[in-house]
């Protein structure tokens, strides 16, 4: 998969001064915000919720707080790194109040995702919507700790260092999440196979 | 060299061994199917998640994000933010009621605990209590002794209960449920086990001394040892002498 996301682990100039200037009420400091984070906070929303419409959600309320909070950003951390564990937190929040783990929707409730490819005739558009929904419903049956340090690594392609920083956990503890991740995820896309 | 765990080999598929360690690895798998058939696996799940395209937000999410912030961070939104926030907090009525339960139990231990330290303490003053045991404190018990001991209510999202550290040779120990595991080692299998009280988990202890201390611990013990998690069964030093 190509990474449509340019990543750095570093703060930049660039970083606190979009800070800044969303401080000071600077209308397009916002836009660029949005722009910037909005395909990979969606992304890691879909694929931590499995729904469309949840990670349409999750997603405002991850900007809500990131504007909120943007003022205050000190560079501590690459601003990347920050946005990431507001994302990880609020899902973390959202989960507990709404409990969608223990949720069991029926296929007719999950809508395909994405769009025809044009480049595919439709019995491959049907075939690749119909993997992805299988991967996506196994990935969400993957125990939620397992699940984010899973999708921050194969989906995100960020390195063990990246996700201790995002999660707040040590490198040790990402490298048994992410192998128990791995070895969880092979055994619910076998039981969907059956 | 014993066939990788699962971490090391993920760890491999990441780059994320160290440069010995990784040498260790390929050597042994190219001699051993079964770790080569273990990392296809896993090689094999990575990919279709890597084949997982991202995916673009729908167009209206920019405009609702816009539309919300817009109403919540001027003045006049001052009214939407309080009901916003509001909305955060209503509780459904079951979960209010399991909260009081939970909450009444927590109480009601909290004042057993603090009634048998009134009773030790009497015990004490009229000379009958334990010269060895250290002396209770009001309110829940606590207990010192060698090594660095904490009692850490927590409430992390994984847990959402107190737990206990111990630092013992270097190493964080976190007590999970009977066994006082190697921190870093959740959810990860044990890939042999050593009965410390036995002639061979003794002779096995004398050639790792730096390990002699896990004894104080008592019980199960997992810590990584090289590329191996074992967990060791000590006696528990509070019952067994």
């Amino acid at each position: 998969m190509e990474l449509l996301i340019e990543r750095t682990g570093f703060v930049t100039d660039a970083d606190l001064d979009l800070a800044t200037r969303h401080r000071y009420g600077d209308p397009e400091a916002f836009d660029e915000v949005y722009r910037r984070f909005s395909t990979m906070v969606y992304t890691l929303a879909l694929r931590l919720t499995g729904d469309p419409a949840d990670a349409t959600d999750l997603c405002q309320d991850v900007f809500l707080k990131i504007f909120r909070h943007l003022g205050s950003y000190r560079g501590r951390s690459s601003l990347q790194t920050w946005v990431y564990r507001i994302a990880i937190n609020t899902s973390r929040s959202r989960f507990r109040r709404q409990r969608w783990w223990q949720q069991q929707r029926s296929d007719a409730e999950r809508v395909l995702e994405g769009v025809p490819d044009p480049g595919k005739s439709p019995e491959e558009s049907v075939i690749a919507r119909r993997l992805v929904r299988q991967v996506s419903e196994a990935l969400v049956r993957v125990p939620i700790v397992y699940r984010e340090a899973l999708i921050l690594r194969d989906i995100q392609g960020f390195r063990y260092a990246e996700i201790a920083e995002i999660l707040g956990v040590r490198i040790g503890t990402v490298r048994s999440r992410i192998a128990r991740g791995r070895d969880e995820l092979h055994r619910q896309l076998g039981r969907l196979d059956s | 060299m014993t066939h990788p765990i699962l971490e090391v080999l993920s760890g491999l598929l990441d780059d994320e061994l160290g440069a010995d360690e990784r040498l260790q690895v390929e050597s042994h798998i190219e001699s051993c199917t079964e770790c080569r058939n273990r990392l296809d696996r896993l090689r094999r799940v990575v990919q279709t998640l890597a084949d997982l395209e991202s995916a673009a937000p729908p167009a209206q999410l920019g405009h609702s994000v816009r539309r919300a912030w817009v109403a919540t961070s001027n003045p006049q939104g001052l009214r939407a933010r309080l009901e916003t926030a509001a909305s955060r907090w209503i509780v459904p009525a079951a979960t209010l009621s399991t909260f009081a339960v939970v909450a009444a139990m927590a109480i009601i231990v909290y004042l057993l605990a603090w009634g048998v330290g009134e009773v030790d303490r009497a015990r004490q003053a009229s000379g009958e209590g334990l010269s060895d045991r250290p002396a209770l404190q009001h309110g829940p018990a606590s207990a010192t002794g060698s090594g660095s001991l904490r009692v850490e209510g927590n409430g992390t999202a994984e847990s959402g209960s107190s737990s206990l550290r111990r630092e013992i040779a270097g190493i964080s120990f976190v007590r999970r449920g009977d066994v006082w595991e190697q921190e870093d080692l959740e959810g990860v299998q044990v890939g042999r086990t050593i009965d410390a009280g036995s002639q061979a988990g003794q002779d096995w202890l004398r050639s790792h001394p730096d390990l002699s201390e896990l004894a104080q611990l008592g019980g199960a013990v997992r810590v990584r040892v090289g590329t191996e998690i074992l967990e060791l069964r000590f006696p528990d030093p509070l019952v067994d002498h």
